[in-house]
């Protein structure tokens, strides 16, 4: 069998605060194959974000094992394999747009010349809708076009594996649902392993191969899901019967049987 | 370069607006008029034009003993500017450095500078040295304070996801740090800068046989109050170059920050 991108085994953190300890995840397994979109969906607070500083080598598991392309975590050369996309775009406020991207290859491809880094910069701000914006400073732009940015910058050093932090969670309503369809059809295009943590279950559905619903604290594993819905997806799956059974099915699991929201 | 110079003139132009400048004329042209009604005695306050004459007169005398003061802010300032900056690196970066310190430095900002000027005079003796001495102990502190705060307030994914691309520390401080905390770093100069020429100043009023804040003093003994007047005219004139040319080089670094409402807090 080929290795997985991502593998968690039996992964346990547990956080030691002024309060004593908290129990952030309890006995995570999980496998992201190559090339897929898996995400995990869970109410604020459930270790969404600890799952990723686990696998992006950041904070080590308490008890656990991590595999990345079958290699163990702790033995594997991380540089330059994950991109990241946080919640916030976090781009540099004296670099223009094209100058944000750039900045990730001034790291990894250091063998390229000050003008092929930008060049590339200036392919990946295309790819992401954003040609005639590269000598914006990003407060000249808007709050999606500023994550289109930082979406650039994580992908122009080709990364085996995408970190994506509710990238999206900050936008308006309408802005997310562009962006959501933009990823889909960026990805469908570098086909990198994606691992995406989001609490909007429309999102999860709507952009995954298979997701993952995590509990509340302690991160739980209440099911994996894999997501039938055919490729290239479109807007107007959301409305589709099928669609909106499934929102309800997870969301039902997220309410647990006593009926709550974490 | 040139350019961008030009650039921050303009900016800085259309800041000081018209209204401002009239209120600045309008006080010295009060200042004039209350002299010249209620008779006040030159002694006691001269009038501008006075001043001014007196200045145009002197003015020899009065470079003469503005290049030593000059000299010692400049040298005050960058002193402070160089360990200052040092001093928040290791603060920002050791927590060990951060607590061993941080008694150290805010006893140094407690005790009255002012009361160790005649100490620096015995160790360091009557010439330039005491003065810049005493000028970089006043001035370095917001350097430290604001540096600190800059270069610890990057956001810490940032650095995360450097780290993760296998960036050394000097590329991160570099191409990130520094930069963040650069807007920090100016405000603190430009307080540091008028706060370097108090500390000359002070130090020139202990022990000196030259500079502006000799000739202030000297002309007090000797009850010139015009020559006074100069003297502090001098000053205020090379504290306010200074201070804008701190403005300057802010603009031309940090000449994307222009067109932001909010600069960050000072201190």
């Amino acid at each position: 069998m080929a290795h997985a991108a991502i593998e968690l085994e039996h992964v346990h953190v547990t956080y030691r605060t002024r309060d004593g300890l908290v129990e952030a995840l309890r006995d995570i397994s999980l496998r992201v194959e190559p090339n897929a979109f898996l995400t995990v969906v869970g109410p604020s607070g459930c270790g969404k974000t600890t799952l990723l500083k686990i696998v992006s080598g950041v904070l080590r598991p308490s008890r656990g094992r991590i595999l990345l392309f079958g290699e163990d975590l702790s033995q594997a050369r991380l540089e330059g394999k994950f991109g990241f996309v946080f919640q916030r775009p976090l781009l540099l406020p004296w670099r223009t747009a094209m100058g944000n991207v750039a900045l990730t290859s001034e790291i990894v491809a250091k063998q390229l010349s000050r003008e092929q880094r930008l060049e590339r910069a200036r392919e990946w701000l295309g790819l992401t809708g954003l040609q005639g914006f590269e000598d914006k400073y990003p407060h000249e732009l808007s709050g999606g076009m500023q994550q289109r940015v930082a979406l650039s910058r994580a992908l122009s050093f080709h990364p085996q594996i995408l970190l994506m932090d509710e990238p999206f969670a900050a936008l308006d309503e309408i802005t997310r649902e562009a962006m959501q369809g933009e990823l889909l059809k960026i990805w469908a295009r570098i086909r990198s392993t994606i691992l995406f943590v989001t609490h909007s279950i429309a999102e999860a559905l709507l952009l995954s191969d298979r997701v993952v619903i995590l509990s509340h604290r302690p991160g739980e594993i209440l099911e994996t899901l894999d997501i039938p819905f055919e490729r290239p997806r479109a807007e107007l799956l959301r409305g589709q019967k099928e669609f909106v059974e499934l929102v309800e099915h997870v969301r039902s699991k997220l309410r647990g049987p006593e009926g709550q929201l974490g | 370069m040139l350019r961008a110079v030009a650039e921050g003139f303009h900016a800085l132009a259309q800041r000081r607006t018209l209204g401002s400048l009239l209120v600045f004329l309008a006080f010295f042209l009060a200042w004039e008029g209350a002299v010249r009604l209620f008779h006040i005695r030159d002694f006691l306050l001269p009038t501008p034009s006075a001043i001014a004459v007196t200045m145009y007169q002197k003015r020899l005398y009065l470079l003469e003993h503005s290049v030593p003061t000059l000299v010692a802010i400049v040298l005050g300032f960058v002193l402070a500017a160089v360990t200052g900056f040092v001093i928040a690196v290791g603060v920002a970066y050791s927590r060990w450095l951060n607590e061993i310190s941080y008694p150290f430095l805010v006893t140094s900002q407690v005790i009255p500078k002012i009361a160790l000027a005649p100490l620096f005079l015995v160790w360091f003796g009557f010439g330039i040295t005491p003065k810049v001495v005493i000028a970089a102990l006043i001035a370095f502190f917001p350097i430290v304070i604001n540096t600190a705060k800059g270069l610890t307030s990057v956001e810490p994914e940032l650095v995360q996801f450097m780290r993760s691309l296998g960036a050394t520390w000097h590329e991160i401080f570099f191409k990130i740090s520094l930069p963040w905390a650069l807007p920090y770093i100016f405000a603190a100069f430009k307080i540091s800068m008028t706060l370097a020429v108090v500390g000359a100043v002070v130090g020139e009023f202990v022990g000196s046989d030259k500079g502006l804040g000799y000739l202030v003093m000297y002309h007090h003994i000797t009850f010139e109050t015009r020559l006074m007047f100069a003297g502090l005219m001098a000053l205020s004139i090379i504290g306010v170059a200074l201070f804008l040319l701190v403005v300057l080089a802010e603009h031309y670094l940090l000449s994307w920050q222009a067109s932001i409402e909010t600069p960050p807090e000072t201190m």
